[in-house]
C-alpha cells in the first residue's frame, strides 16, 4: 500500500486536480449505484411500490412538489432520485460487463494472432475487418429487433439486458485485438520470451506469465474510454426502445420516458437521468485522458 | 497500386458477402409466403408444388445468390406492412438523410479543421484550453441527450426553432430544405447534434497531426530559413494535416449516416433510419436488412475509396507498407 502510494502513477494522480475531481465524481456515481436500496426508500423496479396518484410531481423546490420525492417523479409515479440511483446501476452494469466481454475477447484472439501468426492472424484480422464494417449501434438495433419478434414477450425482457451487453461487447472487441495482436508481435521478439521458450516454457504459460503483463497499459487505456462509450451506447439503445425494458428503467429508458412529457415543459424526468450521464462519461473520459498520458502506452 | 489495389477490392468483396449473408438471414425471417398463398385446404402436395414453382425449394446458397443478384439490381423486395417496394420507400427517404448528413458534415469538418488547427498552433493558450475540455464533454454528451436538450430551450423555451419534421420545397430532382429559410431552421438543430460528437473527434485529430508535424525537420528548417510563422502554418503544417482529415471524412459519412438514425428519431427527421426504426417496431424484415445491407455496403465502399485516395495522394503509401 505504502509503495502503490509512492509510486509515481499515484504521484501523478495527485498533481492532477482534474483526475482526481473526475475520480471522485465517478466514485460517488458508483457509490450510489452500489448502496442504492440503503439510500432511497423506493425501489423503483417493483410495481407495488409505485403509486400513479404520484405520478409527474415537479421537484421539491417548485410549487407542487413533494417533500417524498426530491426531483419529482415520472408518468408511473417513480421518484426520479431513485430512478436514477437504480438507473445508474444499471447502466454501470451494462457498460463494465460489455467492456469485459470485449476486453477479454479482444485480448484473447490479439495474443493468438500476434503469437501464432499464421491462419489464425489471417482469420481474426479478416473477422475484425468484418467486424470494423457494421456499427455496434445497427446489430444491436437488429438483435433487439428479431429477438422480440421470435420470443415470447416476458422471456424477450428477461434477455434484452444480455442481448444489450453481447452486442456491445462484440461491436468493440477488434480495437483490443488490434493493438494487442501488434504490442505481442513486438514483445515476442524480446529476449526475455526467447529466453523463456528456450527454457522450454509453453505458449500459454509465456503468454499468461511473460506477455500479457506487458501488453495491458494500452488495453487499459482503451477499456476506459470503451467504458464511456458503452455507457453511452447502452443508454442510446434504451431511447431508442431496444435496450432494457420499461419495467425496470435504466438511465437511458428514464429520459425515453421523460422526453414525452418535454413539450408539456415537464424537464424534470430528462434533465437529471441526462446530467447523471454526463457526469458519469465525461468523469470516465476525463480519467480516460489522463491515464493515457500517465501510463503512455504506445498507441497508434 | 495495381496489385495492391485487386487484393484490397477483393477483400471488400468478401466483406460484402458476408454482411449480406446476415441481410440474407433476416430477410429470411419474415413469415412463410406459401402459407398465405396456398389457402386452408392446400394439401403437402399442393404446397410442396407452390414451393417448388416461387423457388423455396432450392439449396440455401442458391437462394442467398438470388437475394445479392436481386440487391444488386435494385430489387430489395416488398415491405410487409405496405406492400411498396423496399427501393421505393428508401428512395424516397433518402434525400432527407443525406441532406443532413451533408450538412453536419460541413460543420464537422469546418469547426474541426478550424478549431484543431487553433489548438494544435497555440498549444498553451487559455483558449486552447478551454476548446479542448468543451471538446471533451462534447464526445461525453449522447447525441439524442443532446438533441432533446437543443429541442427543450430552442422550442419549448425560447420558440426559436422547430422541434421535430422537415420542411421541404419540392424541386424536379428531390425534395429539398436546403433551398428556404423554413428548411434551413428545420435542418439546422438535428445537423447540429449529428455533428456534435464528430467536431470533438475532430478537433483532436488534427491537433495531433498538427502537434506532430510541428517537430519535424521540414519545419525546423523553414524556421530557419525565417519564413513567418503564420506562411509556415499555411504552407507547410496544413497541407499535410489535412491528409489523414481526408480519410476519417469519408469513413465519417458512413458512420454518421448510420448514426443519423439517432438524431432522426429525436427530431422525428423522415429519413432512411427513422424508416429503419419504425420497420423494427413492425417486425418488417425486408427493409431492415435492405437498410442494414446497404449502410454496409456504403461503409466498405467508402473504406476502399479512402484508402485508393490516400495513396493516389500519398506515395510513401503506394510502395512500401501501410
Amino acid at each position: 500500500m505504502k509503495r502503490l502510494l509512492q509510486s509515481d502513477f499515484m504521484q501523478d494522480f495527485f498533481n492532477s486536480p482534474s483526475a482526481m475531481i473526475s475520480f471522485l465524481a465517478l466514485f460517488s456515481v458508483i457509490f450510489v449505484a452500489l448502496f442504492a436500496p440503503w439510500l432511497v426508500d423506493q425501489n423503483p423496479f417493483d410495481p407495488l411500490q409505485l403509486d400513479l396518484m404520484d405520478s409527474q410531481l415537479p421537484p421539491v423546490w417548485m410549487a407542487d412538489g413533494d417533500s417524498r420525492y426530491v426531483l419529482g417523479t415520472d408518468e408511473q409515479g417513480r421518484g426520479v432520485l431513485a430512478a436514477l440511483f437504480y438507473g445508474a446501476r444499471l447502466s454501470l452494469l451494462v457498460g463494465l460487463a460489455s467492456v469485459a466481454l470485449s476486453l477479454v475477447l479482444g485480448v484473447g484472439v490479439g495474443l493468438i494472432a500476434g503469437y501464432f501468426r499464421g491462419w489464425a492472424d489471417q482469420l481474426i484480422t479478416r473477422l475484425a475487418d468484418l467486424q470494423l464494417t457494421i456499427p455496434g449501434l445497427l446489430v444491436a438495433l437488429m438483435l433487439a429487433g428479431v429477438i422480440k419478434t421470435q420470443l415470447p414477450v416476458e422471456m424477450a425482457e428477461t434477455v434484452m439486458i444480455y442481448v444489450v451487453i453481447l452486442a456491445i461487447g462484440l461491436s468493440d472487441w477488434p480495437k483490443y485485438a488490434r493493438v494487442t495482436r501488434a504490442a505481442v508481435m513486438i514483445e515476442s521478439q524480446e529476449d526475455y520470451v526467447l529466453a523463456a521458450r528456450a527454457m522450454g516454457a509453453s505458449p500459454w504459460l509465456i503468454l499468461r506469465r511473460h506477455v500479457l503483463p506487458n501488453i495491458m497499459r494500452s488495453n487499459i487505456v482503451i477499456a476506459t474510454v470503451g467504458l464511456g462509450v458503452a455507457i453511452m451506447l447502452e443508454a442510446t439503445l434504451s431511447f431508442l426502445g431496444a435496450g432494457v425494458p420499461t419495467t425496470t428503467p435504466s438511465l437511458g429508458t428514464l429520459i425515453r420516458s421523460g422526453a414525452n412529457f418535454l413539450f408539456a415543459g415537464e424537464w424534470w424526468v430528462v434533465v437529471f437521468p441526462g446530467c447523471m450521464l454526463i457526469l458519469t462519461v465525461f468523469s470516465i473520459n476525463i480519467l480516460g485522458d489522463w491515464l493515457r498520458d500517465a501510463l503512455n502506452p504506445k498507441l497508434d | 497500386m495495381s496489385h495492391k489495389f485487386v487484393a484490397r477490392l477483393v477483400q471488400s468483396v468478401v466483406v460484402l458477402l458476408a454482411t449480406g449473408l446476415v441481410a440474407f438471414a433476416i430477410f429470411s425471417l419474415a413469415p412463410d409466403p406459401v402459407d398465405n398463398l396456398a389457402g386452408e385446404y392446400a394439401t403437402i402436395e399442393d404446397r410442396a408444388a407452390l414451393r417448388a414453382t416461387l423457388g423455396y425449394d432450392r439449396p440455401f446458397i442458391v437462394q442467398y445468390g438470388e437475394y445479392i443478384i436481386k440487391f444488386v439490381q435494385g430489387d430489395l423486395g416488398k415491405s410487409l406492412r405496405t406492400n411498396e417496394l423496399v427501393a421505393d420507400l428508401i428512395a424516397e427517404r433518402a434525400p432527407a438523410t443525406l441532406e443532413l448528413v451533408f450538412v453536419s458534415t460541413v460543420i464537422t469538418l469546418g469547426l474541426g479543421v478550424w478549431l484543431g488547427i487553433f489548438t494544435g498552433v497555440n498549444r498553451r493558450s487559455k483558449r486552447t484550453q478551454l476548446i479542448l475540455s468543451t471538446s471533451l464533454l462534447g464526445v461525453s454528451i449522447p447525441t439524442f441527450l443532446m438533441g432533446l436538450l437543443g429541442i427543450y430551450y430552442f422550442s419549448v423555451q425560447f420558440g426559436w426553432l422547430p422541434a421535430s419534421g422537415r420542411k421541404v420545397v419540392e424541386t424536379s430532382l428531390w425534395d429539398s430544405s436546403l433551398i428556404s429559410l423554413d428548411g434551413w431552421r428545420s435542418i439546422i438543430m438535428p445537423a447540429l447534434t449529428l455533428s456534435l460528437f464528430n467536431v470533438g473527434l475532430f478537433i483532436r485529430l488534427v491537433r495531433a497531426d498538427v502537434l506532430e508535424i510541428r517537430t519535424m525537420d521540414y519545419i525546423k528548417f523553414a524556421r530557419a530559413r525565417g519564413f513567418s510563422e503564420q506562411r509556415i502554418n499555411h504552407h507547410h503544417v496544413l497541407p499535410n494535416a489535412v491528409m489523414p482529415v481526408i480519410t476519417v471524412a469519408a469513413l465519417n459519412i458512413g458512420v454518421m449516416i448510420a448514426f443519423s438514425l439517432i438524431t432522426e428519431a429525436v427530431f422525428q427527421w423522415p429519413g432512411m433510419g427513422l424508416m429503419f426504426l419504425q420497420a423494427i417496431g413492425f417486425s418488417d424484415f425486408p427493409i431492415m436488412s435492405a437498410y442494414f445491407f446497404l449502410v454496409a455496403t456504403i461503409f466498405v465502399v467508402l473504406n476502399l475509396l479512402a484508402d485508393t485516395l490516400l495513396s493516389i495522394v500519398d506515395p510513401r503509401l503506394r510502395r512500401g507498407e501501410s
